[in-house]
């Protein structure tokens, strides 16, 4: 005669056999995702470290040098053709933010400046507005 | 019947105490089975929550962190972070010879995939017995794929690393190289060997790119045109003693340093010992206003060559008259500064080299450094004849960073490689006010004498040139020259010290036939100094005027004692 005390115990057992199978189950495969993930990481850092060589490469002062007088038309920079930010009258072209409305222009005397949009357009209609653009 | 019958007696007292016994015994299994029932549940409820459906499926782990793999020898950056030497995977092709076959058809189907081994070669390396031997070591991928198309059992490749300098030949005597397995040999890969193999993060030299290419391409213009045997070139942080560019010509790719000249491989900035000519004056001049005997008025006449034992000293150019301190440096007068050298005294000179580092090896970190040749035992003639720089040779860094001493308020900096350590203050070796004067002195030799052609587009530059005739078969002579300049800028308030060497310049490719420092070295730090200032964030001063001669203070005061004497 079986008695219900064994009857549950058999399934509470049965459960946790089957629940420590799933546990096993899922370890394993987050064991293999683990590894692979560090595998892809290594591979990135591996390619990053051959980008980043090949990029050194690239931009080398003297290729630069190179590729902006040839491709370019541009010369070294000269001493007279630096300027002071603050001694720049500001942009008013319509349609473009001036540069100097970004704050952290302002201060930043000795680095070079990017304008916010390029100054230039291959619009025709925006050209000619930049053209105009100083007397407006 | 069994062997072990129990005695009756035991047996009567068992069963008279079996009643509360069996009690007992049910409470006793009672409580071990509540116990496991209890321990059960737990793991159940457990097992339950992480394997539930709706469970995360998380136990409260610590996670591991896997941080970069370790065992690669680190990067080597400049001051901006640019790379300058790094590791990067590569494959080797090995062999097994045991394995082949036929070795001169495999030698002959490898012969185009490895170019630069010829299939002869090949043939006798193959037909040797043995289990391993290297065919070629760091392989292209588009090789690697060739020979893994053709199939052949006993070839096989090795994944390594390899040292790589993605800046060529730019900075190759500074960065160094190192061997097939990653051993420093040279540079700061040999100096700083153990710590890059150590380190996570990359080294950070003082070095900067982009000053190291003007400086380099300028000197290799000066080289080009005076077809001169070579140069060397310093750019150094007058403050800090930081070497911001360091460049030797003929330079070498460290990628292949096998296939450069041994001449190549030797850096002249940190290794070659040369006689310096005239701009040992500058430290004459300083040891001579740190001394009471002499004053910057006082005037030394120029008419006649002077005796110095058995040499006469002449000038290069013939001066008249009595010259004052400034004015006989300006025009770099030797029979002055042998004058003005002896009122000083040879002791109070040779201190003062003692004090500027000349005398000693510069405490660089790198491997490649040289003493300074000086004859022994020193006697008082040759602090004489150092005080214009003959009989005393120095490497490039140490006049660097003496001039660094002397225009810098006369603090001696220590000279560095490294951008990420401190070093130490530097010590005291000239006053302040002897580092004004001679700034302005220096000044007075770009605005208006020898160094006329240092004079920079928007920058004061002050300096001194030097032109030595080099020693050679125990006496000097001949074309042999080496041409310098040492300059700093901004004169009022010197951030750098620039130094340029051309060894040997053809005089008969020079403009008149001069190929002295003031025509070949002054030019040099002209075109640096206007390519560098900007990049170095040193605002131009665009439109400073020099006034005229006979305004300088320096000068005008001379000539009012001779206004003053004329009138008495």
């Amino acid at each position: 005669m079986i008695r219900p005390v064994v009857v549950v115990w058999l399934v509470v057992a049965a459960c946790m056999a089957a629940g420590v199978y799933l546990i096993t189950y899922r370890t394993s495969q987050a064991r293999a995702e683990l590894a692979e993930t560090r595998t892809r990481i290594a591979e990135h850092r591996e390619a990053l470290r051959v980008l980043r060589a090949e990029w050194s490469y690239l931009a080398r002062p003297e290729r630069i040098g190179r590729l902006a007088r040839e491709r370019l038309n541009m010369r070294p920079v000269r001493p007279g053709r630096t300027a002071r930010v603050e001694t720049v009258p500001p942009r008013v072209v319509r349609g473009m933010e001036p540069a100097r409305e970004r704050g952290e222009l302002t201060n930043a005397a000795d680095s070079a400046v990017l304008p916010h949009r390029r100054p230039w357009s291959l619009d025709p209609a925006e050209a000619r507005g930049l053209a105009a653009g100083g007397d407006a | 019947m069994t062997p072990h019958r129990q005695p009756d007696a035991l047996l009567r007292a068992a069963r008279a105490a079996s009643g509360h016994l069996t009690a007992l015994c049910r409470a006793r299994l009672s409580l071990a089975g509540i116990a496991f029932a209890a321990m059960f549940a737990v793991l159940g409820l457990r097992v339950l929550l992480l394997a539930a459906p709706g469970g995360d499926g998380r136990a409260d782990v610590e996670p591991v962190a896997d941080g970069e793999p370790a065992g690669e020898r680190a990067a080597i950056v400049d001051r901006n972070g640019t790379l300058l030497a790094t590791t990067l995977p590569t494959s080797s092709l090995y062999a097994n010879p045991n394995r082949v076959r036929d070795p001169a058809r495999l030698a002959r189907r490898l012969d185009p995939i490895l170019p630069e081994r010829d299939a002869a070669t090949l043939t006798r390396r193959l037909e040797r017995e043995g289990e391993f031997i290297w065919l070629k070591r760091d392989i292209t991928p588009r090789q690697h794929g060739r020979i893994q198309a053709l199939g052949s059992p006993a070839l096989g490749t090795r994944e390594e690393t390899k040292r790589y300098y993605p800046q060529g030949k730019l900075a190759g005597h500074l960065v160094g190289f190192t061997d097939v397995d990653g051993r420093g040999l040279a540079g700061v890969e040999k100096a700083y060997g153990e710590q890059l193999r150590r380190r996570d993060e990359p080294l950070r030299l003082a070095l900067d790119v982009r000053v190291q290419h003007a400086l380099s391409d300028e000197l290799r213009g000066a080289v080009e045109r005076y077809d001169a045997k070579g140069a060397a070139g310093v750019v150094m942080d007058a403050r800090t003693g930081e070497l911001v560019a360091m460049t030797s010509l003929p330079a070498f790719d460290p990628a292949a340093p096998d296939a450069a000249p041994e001449t190549a491989r030797f850096n002249r900035a940190t290794q070659g010992a040369y006689e310096m000519g005239s701009v040992f004056k500058i430290f004459a001049a300083a040891a001579a206003l740190e001394s009471e005997n002499v004053r910057i008025n006082d005037r030394y006449s120029v008419d006649e060559p002077v005796r110095l034992a058995d040499y006469t000293v002449r000038d290069f150019h013939p001066l008249e008259g009595e010259l004052t301190v400034p004015e006989l440096f300006m025009k770099s007068s030797n029979i002055g500064t042998v004058k003005m050298a002896r009122a000083t005294g040879a002791e109070r000179i040779t201190r003062t080299l003692k004090k500027l580092g000349l005398t000693r090896r510069a405490p660089l970190a790198l491997d490649a450094v040289a003493d300074p040749i000086m004859p022994e035992p020193w006697r008082r003639i040759n602090a004489m004849t150092a005080s214009y720089g003959h009989g005393i040779a120095v490497t490039p860094v140490q006049i660097a960073r003496a001039v660094a001493a002397t225009v810098n308020g006369g603090v001696l900096p220590q000279p560095s490689v490294r951008r990420d350590v401190e070093g130490d203050d530097g010590r005291r070796v000239l006053a302040r006010p002897t580092s004004r004067t001679l700034r302005r002195m220096m000044r007075l030799v770009v605005a208006y004498g020898t160094g006329g052609k240092a004079a920079a587009d928007g920058y004061r530059v002050a300096g001194k040139t030097g032109t030595a005739d080099k020693a050679s078969h125990g006496g000097y002579g001949g074309d042999a020259r080496v041409a310098s300049f040492a300059g700093a800028f901004p004169s009022d308030d010197p951030r750098y010290v620039i130094f340029t060497l051309v060894d040997e310049p053809k005089a008969s490719a020079a403009p008149h036939g001069y190929a002295t420092g003031g025509w070949v070295a002054a030019p040099v730090v002209r075109k640096v100094v206007e390519r560098v200032g900007p990049l170095l964030g040193i605002r131009p001063n665009r439109g400073f005027t020099v006034p005229k001669q006979a305004n300088n203070p320096l000068l005008r005061r001379a000539r009012q004692k001779d206004v003053q004497l004329a009138t008495r």
